[in-house]
């Protein structure tokens, strides 16, 4: 279970040297990402997050993962404040990044999960049937041993899904998981995610996404962001009765929010 | 902090390492030629008397090699923290190791352990080709002294190390640590010279910084064989320093983290 409660973000303008020369005692300012969101997520739901770039989806999944501290309000993974009990909090959040140099490209994939898996506290025999059961989930059983610098992108974004899964976590998040792979690839990584990650444990899917096909195959829940806001979060049952598409919905919620706005 | 954690971390830098296999003849060449270098000024030097020299033996030579190794070590321990929490910004993996189940302060000092095995071995093998080929000897050695002044200094360096670590997070670039013991303190402390020959305002300001204080203990233990008891005016300097800072250093560290996941400036460099 995820809770939000009034979670405000804001980054700070960059200063440069000379504004720190000029003006050594001025404030800082600071620019909001994310507005008074309050949502919660209910255990083994699968929530799109859809918006355009700079929309807040990755900085509300990094809120929620504990990556980032919000600025004001809240946020409770099964109970855990992510700010105070952070490792805790953590405990039950995997994380697949879409930062494909987010590996050592000069170990292997199975040495690179050894290494985050030691860090998620993976004892020695646990650890390496996890691993082999992983590699054998993702599909790289035949590459596991060759160095990640000769990885595909797809490939990678495989081995992030299995140092994800490492600690069995019971919620993830997936910041865009198909962004940069090419068709075939976008079918592989959404029939892994769909049909071995989640049918077969029922884990809390949090995905960032571009793409309304992803959300219409792998999602229950839709959550638009726009402009720091969550303007819409409801069950794709719920809004196939007014849309035929996600795209429709999608384009409707946001058309509404701007003429409400003006 | 556990020991599979700090074995795995060197594995992997071990790995990474001796695959860029002329990045490690390079850091050895690089280790030993300044020595050479200042054998020859040594020798340059071989008759003219110095009453600065005296107390440490009155060669130039074995005074100028404990000063680039140890300098050169301490200086690692200083760089270390900062370098790798840079090195995993650049290479995309700090986010990666941020989201596992480990503390980042026990993250960012088992990153260094490594280094300080590749500089501690590049320590000895500066000191064993000092010994084989350049006339330094071990017979004025106390062993005892040199061991503890080694271990609190390191201490000492570290917690700067972590320090600096911080200031990697809060400042991304020219953190004010590393830069002021490199430059200023390498060159202050005595680590080619003796600090007495330097005038008197300078000496003040050389008494500041703890290297001068674990440059002299070192020669004197190294050179003098002089014990514990009789250095311990410049180990309680280190200790008191070292003790203090330790602590504080990992607090600021983690004060650093909790800032940066504040202002979302973690992953920026």
């Amino acid at each position: 279970m995820i809770e939000l409660s009034n979670v405000s973000m804001q980054f700070p303008v960059p200063r440069r040297y000379i504004d720190y020369m000029m003006w050594p005692l001025k404030t800082r300012k600071y620019y909001p990402v994310l507005k008074q969101v309050n949502m919660s997520i209910n255990e083994g739901d699968r929530v799109g997050f859809l918006g355009v770039n700079g929309a807040g989806k990755t900085t509300l999944l990094k809120l929620i993962g504990g990556l980032l501290y919000p600025s004001e309000g809240a946020i409770y993974v099964n109970g855990f404040h992510t700010c105070m009990q952070n490792l805790k909090a953590r405990r039950d959040v995997g994380f697949v990044l879409n930062e494909e140099r987010s590996f050592f490209w000069r170990l292997t994939g199975i040495q690179n999960l050894e290494f985050f898996g030691v860090l998620d506290n993976l004892q020695n025999d646990a650890l390496h049937y996890r691993i082999k059961e992983l590699i054998k989930l993702v599909g790289l059983t035949e590459s596991g041993d060759r160095l990640v610098a000769g990885y595909s992108s797809g490939m990678k974004q495989r081995l992030a899904i299995a140092r994800g899964l490492l600690a069995d976590p019971r919620i993830l998040i997936l910041d865009e998981p198909t962004r940069a792979l090419d068709p075939k690839a976008v079918e592989e990584i959404k029939t892994l995610i769909s049909g071995k990650i989640h049918d077969q444990t029922k884990r809390t899917l949090l995905i960032a996404t571009h793409r309304f096909d992803e959300v219409e195959e792998l999602c229950n829940k839709v959550c638009i962001v726009k402009n720091g806001s969550v303007i819409d979060y409801r069950s794709i049952v719920e809004l196939r009765s007014e849309y035929r598409t996600i795209q429709e919905y999608y384009h409707h919620i946001i058309k509404k929010e701007e003429q409400d706005e003006f | 902090m556990n020991f599979r954690k700090i074995f795995i971390f060197i594995k992997k830098d071990f790995i990474i390492e001796s695959s860029y296999k002329l990045s490690f003849v390079q850091s050895m060449l690089t280790s030993i030629f300044p020595i050479i270098s200042f054998f020859f000024i040594g020798k340059l030097l071989e008759g003219t008397s110095s009453v600065a020299l005296d107390n440490y033996g009155g060669k130039y030579f074995p005074f100028a090699l404990i000063g680039i190794a140890f300098v050169r070590y301490f200086q690692l321990a200083v760089d270390t923290f900062s370098g790798s929490i840079k090195r995993a910004q650049m290479a995309g993996c700090l986010e990666a190791i941020l989201s596992s189940q480990t503390d980042p302060r026990s993250m960012v000092v088992m990153s260094s352990f490594y280094s300080f095995i590749s500089a501690g071995f590049q320590l000895i093998v500066m000191f064993v080709v000092a010994f084989l080929f350049l006339g330094f000897e071990f017979s004025n050695t106390n062993v005892p002294a040199t061991l503890v002044t080694l271990l609190v200094s390191l201490i000492m360096f570290i917690s700067l190390g972590i320090l600096s670590a911080a200031g990697t997070v809060i400042f991304k670039q020219g953190e004010p640590i590393g830069w002021m013991f490199g430059v200023v303190s390498a060159l202050l402390s005595g680590a080619m010279f003796p600090v007495s020959v330097m005038p008197d305002w300078l000496k003040d300001i050389a008494a500041v910084f703890p290297l001068t204080y674990s440059l002299d203990a070192l020669r004197l233990a190294l050179l003098k064989d002089q014990s514990i008891l009789m250095i311990s005016r410049q180990l309680v300097i280190i200790s008191t320093i070292a003790f203090a800072l330790f602590p504080v250093s990992l607090w600021v560290f983690k004060w650093a983290i909790e800032k940066g996941k504040q202002d979302g400036t973690l992953m920026q460099y």
